[in-house]
């Protein structure tokens, strides 16, 4: 049973812990820590517009001056001075798989991004340590008039106006101290515009992988989709383990018109020398709909709250979430929503894991505005200890400022049940495989509100960590 | 003037929602309340009451109060020298009544001690009220500690009631410790003032100790109440469970944090924590932050929370019965605070209770 145990974890390392050697002269690596001159040579590098590099400049100020939150998971171990803020490949960006340089090819393709393309995507991004390394979108989608392309192409191309005009404008650099680091040395990352009307059958996907030693990524995604629209996006990271701390700050900033609809769905696997530091926001106008699905595996440390503004009348967020802390990791998750519109509604429901002397945090928060009458807000979150070496925190927080609303709220830790192990026992199943399947069971609402090929991923990675117990 | 951060919840987060602490403002020239008259209002059954002993004094601190280290350095500099009620092992029943007095235009500190001995049992009535209550003139704040150690089966029901004018601010820091199989039951009544601070910590150190607290509040007006309760389990098989039932008028404002703590071998401990909020105006507000902090596996801890106004259906429902709607609806908000006063034992106090809920809400 011993050996078997070991052989399942042997795949799971085999599966994202690869690592491609960037020491060659096909690679450019900036040097490390966060200075000025550092600054402006990434803008140099990503031949900024003028505004861009005083925006950059403007954000290196606004981080020198913030201070780190005095709440969540401490973050010594992460040393700016030893980051790499930017690293890429010398090739440019490709629209033909085909062209691709193979050493990173052989990344996405061991990751199935291809195939994953080829049978189930409208278009896919693949982003490898700073630079997006390939970029393609369907042509049927294309001629819809949907638009998928890296940021830095928009931000030059005929979508400039509407880049300037929203980028980190939901996130703005006084936000936190990584979000002003993130608008400092952002690269990489992805423009989505869906026109009005414009259902997008299929998902659209951008994929992660952050390779280099000792180095941060740090992309934006940028979706705005335009009235009464459809759109699906689903986000992917991982990367390989080092024995020194990587960092990830992207910037997410999701814009919903009238009566559109966003479902925003993440399965986050870095690994565990990863403090990923992510921020993620969406702004709902009329009868829009915001959804987040977000699976988080990986990292070291995560700071991870997607947070939703239901700002037009009737617009909804649904946030499905689920967090599984093993050994060595501190991921402290959640979501948050700000409701001003009347007859908004969210709920969220978050499911927490943690084993093997991991930690999980449940942190979120709800503010109900004064102009919010009739808001609606329901909120669980269940919190699984596995053992007592582990520790599962919940810290919700709900600011109401209107009499008009009706808000519930629930939360619950526990262990698996005696009962339920004794009763899967009786039927002649294994106590381990009786608990893996009781833990299946548990993420069974976040699993089933992913596609198949991520749900059957999730499900992997839960019985992978439970077998490695 | 003098500010002080209190009520600070045991772990922190976002900043924006400032809730991570209060401020309670102190005026200068605060001072130690007279309470020698709790001297004389003890009943039989062999109950003590004295000023606290110097060798006491080490012990009594090291029990933490809900408001924090800042309440306790407030007292001290106050040079306020807690009472000590000592109720003797195997005393059984014995119900405590004991004014608090607030005085009009002053700044008043009140301090109690609690020593309840193995397998007693007794009622601490706390009726914290004064002749200028409702008296517009009556400007001030009074504050009241309370620290409790109960020892193995002890039962110790402690009673705050508060009913004071609009005009006086008031806070509460209540501090117990469990030995086992010991229980603390806490009601609280937040009835008048213009608002303060409610702090509550129960340490369930020994183990199938217990903590069981209900509190009712009726925030109206302008006032703040800020609130932070925590029930800390240490012991084995320790069991806790948090009521809160309020009601918002007018420009009221209020914050709660109640924290659920299973630190480590709290293990088959249970804890839960549960929040009923009717909000009667558009102008209130209302924040909660009900935490648990789990280090332990074979726990079982849940919070719940409903905020918002009047079910529609039971107003229905009670006008189904032949209440008018007017009626149902002053039943219904008067039904949260008396379910919470039905815990005072029988008797004088329950009765004005419930007479002051009847002719001040609604």
């Amino acid at each position: 049973m011993a050996d078997n145990r070991q052989a399942v974890q042997d795949i799971d390392r085999s599966l994202y812990d690869f690592k491609d050697d960037e020491s060659g002269q096909e690679f450019y690596r900036i040097e490390e820590g966060l200075t000025e001159d550092i600054v402006l040579q990434v803008s140099e590098e990503k031949n900024d517009p003028d505004w861009m590099r005083e925006f950059r400049l403007k954000c290196l100020g606004i981080y020198d001056q913030t201070e780190m939150v005095p709440w969540g998971p401490a973050i010594d171990g992460l040393d700016m001075g030893r980051i790499a803020t930017y690293v890429r490949h010398k090739g440019e960006m490709k629209t033909d798989w085909a062209d691709v340089p193979e050493e990173i090819k052989n990344t996405f393709e061991r990751l199935g991004i291809p195939q994953a393309e080829r049978e189930s995507l409208a278009g896919v991004g693949a982003q490898y340590d700073s630079e997006l390394v390939y970029h393609n979108v369907r042509e049927e989608v294309a001629a819809q008039g949907v638009v998928y392309t890296d940021l830095e192409s928009a931000i030059r191309g005929e979508y400039a106006e509407m880049i300037r005009e929203h980028f980190m404008h939901l996130v703005p650099p006084t936000d936190h101290k990584f979000a002003a680091l993130h608008g400092a040395v952002w690269s990489g990352g992805s423009f989505v515009y869906v026109p009005k009307g414009v259902k997008v059958e299929i998902p659209l996907q951008s994929y992660f992988r952050l390779n280099a030693k000792g180095a941060g990524q740090f992309e934006h995604t940028l979706i705005i989709v335009d009235e009464g629209a459809d759109l699906h996006f689903i986000e992917g990271c991982s990367a390989p383990k080092y024995n020194v701390a990587n960092l990830h700050a992207g910037c997410v900033e999701l814009y919903v018109a009238k009566k559109a609809r966003l479902r925003y769905s993440t399965i986050e696997n870095w690994s565990k020398n990863m403090y990923n530091l992510n921020t993620k926001r969406a702004i709902v106008e009329e009868d829009g709909v915001m959804e987040w699905v977000s699976g988080s595996f990986g990292s070291a440390v995560s700071f991870l709250y997607p947070s939703t503004i239901l700002k037009g009348d009737r617009s909804r967020m649904e946030y499905t979430g689920i967090t599984f802390s093993g050994a060595g990791q501190n991921l402290d998750t959640g979501a948050k929503v700000v409701m001003q519109g009347e007859d908004t509604s969210c709920v969220i429901s978050s499911k927490s894991i943690a084993k093997d002397g991991g930690i999980g945090t449940y942190r979120s928060s709800v503010i109900v505005g004064k102009n919010a009458r009739r808001a609606k807000a329901s909120i669980s979150c269940d919190s699984l200890m596995l053992d007592s070496r582990s520790r599962s925190d919940t810290i919700p927080a709900m600011d109401i400022r209107t009499n008009d609303a009706d808000i519930g709220h629930e939360a619950r830790i526990g262990r698996i049940s005696d009962e339920a192990v004794f009763y899967l026992m009786s039927r002649g199943i294994p106590e381990a495989d009786a608990r893996a399947m009781i833990v299946s069971g548990f993420a069974d609402s976040v699993s089933k509100e992913l596609p198949l090929e991520y749900a059957v991923e999730m499900n992997n990675l839960i019985k992978l960590e439970m077998s490695g117990g | 003037m003098n500010a002080i951060q209190v009520n600070t919840l045991p772990s922190p987060t976002y900043r924006f929602l400032r809730v991570n602490d209060s401020i309670l403002e102190v005026p200068g020239g605060i001072a130690p309340a007279d309470d020698s008259a709790w001297k004389g209002l003890l009943p039989a059954g062999g109950l003590s009451i004295r000023e606290i002993r110097e060798a006491e004094t080490d012990g009594f601190a090291k029990i933490a109060g809900g408001m924090g280290d800042a309440a306790d350095r407030l007292f001290q500099e106050a040079g306020v020298r807690p009472w000590v009620l000592g109720v003797p092992a195997g005393s059984s029943g014995e119900t405590v009544y004991l004014p608090v007095k607030a005085a009009g235009g002053r700044a008043q500190l009140h301090a109690l001690c609690v020593e309840a001995g193995e397998g007693s049992d007794v009622t601490v009535i706390l009726d914290i009220s004064g002749e200028e209550a409702g008296c517009a003139a009556a400007k001030g704040l009074t504050g009241i500690s309370v620290r409790i150690r109960a020892a193995q089966d002890a039962k110790v029901h402690l009673i705050p009631v508060q009913r004071l004018g609009s005009t006086i601010r008031h806070f509460e820091d209540i501090g117990a410790v469990c030995a086992e199989r010991a229980c603390v039951r806490l009601t609280t009544l937040c009835l008048g003032g213009s608002g303060g601070h409610l702090g509550a910590k129960c340490t369930l150190a020994g183990e199938a100790s217990s903590f069981d607290s209900e509190t009712g509040y009726y925030v109206r007006g302008d006032a703040e109440l800020d609130i932070n309760a925590v029930a800390a389990h240490q012991g084995k098989q320790t069991d806790s469970r948090m009521i809160f039932r309020g009601v918002l008028a007018d420009r009221a404002k209020k914050t709660l944090r109640g924290t659920i703590d299973f630190l480590t071998g709290s293990s088959d401990s249970v804890g839960d924590e549960q929040e009923d909020t009717l909000l009667l105006s558009p102008d209130v507000e209302n924040r909660s932050v009900p935490v648990i902090l789990c280090a332990e596996e074979s726990v079982d801890g849940r919070h719940g929370a409903t905020v918002g106004q009047l079910s529609e259906d039971m107003v229905f429902y009670m006008c189904s019965r032949g209440y008018s709607k007017e009626q149902a609806r002053r039943l219904i908000v008067q039904a949260r605070l008396k379910s919470v006063a039905s815990r005072i034992p029988e008797g004088r106090l329950r009765w004005e209770v419930e007479q002051w809920i009847e002719r001040e809400i609604g």
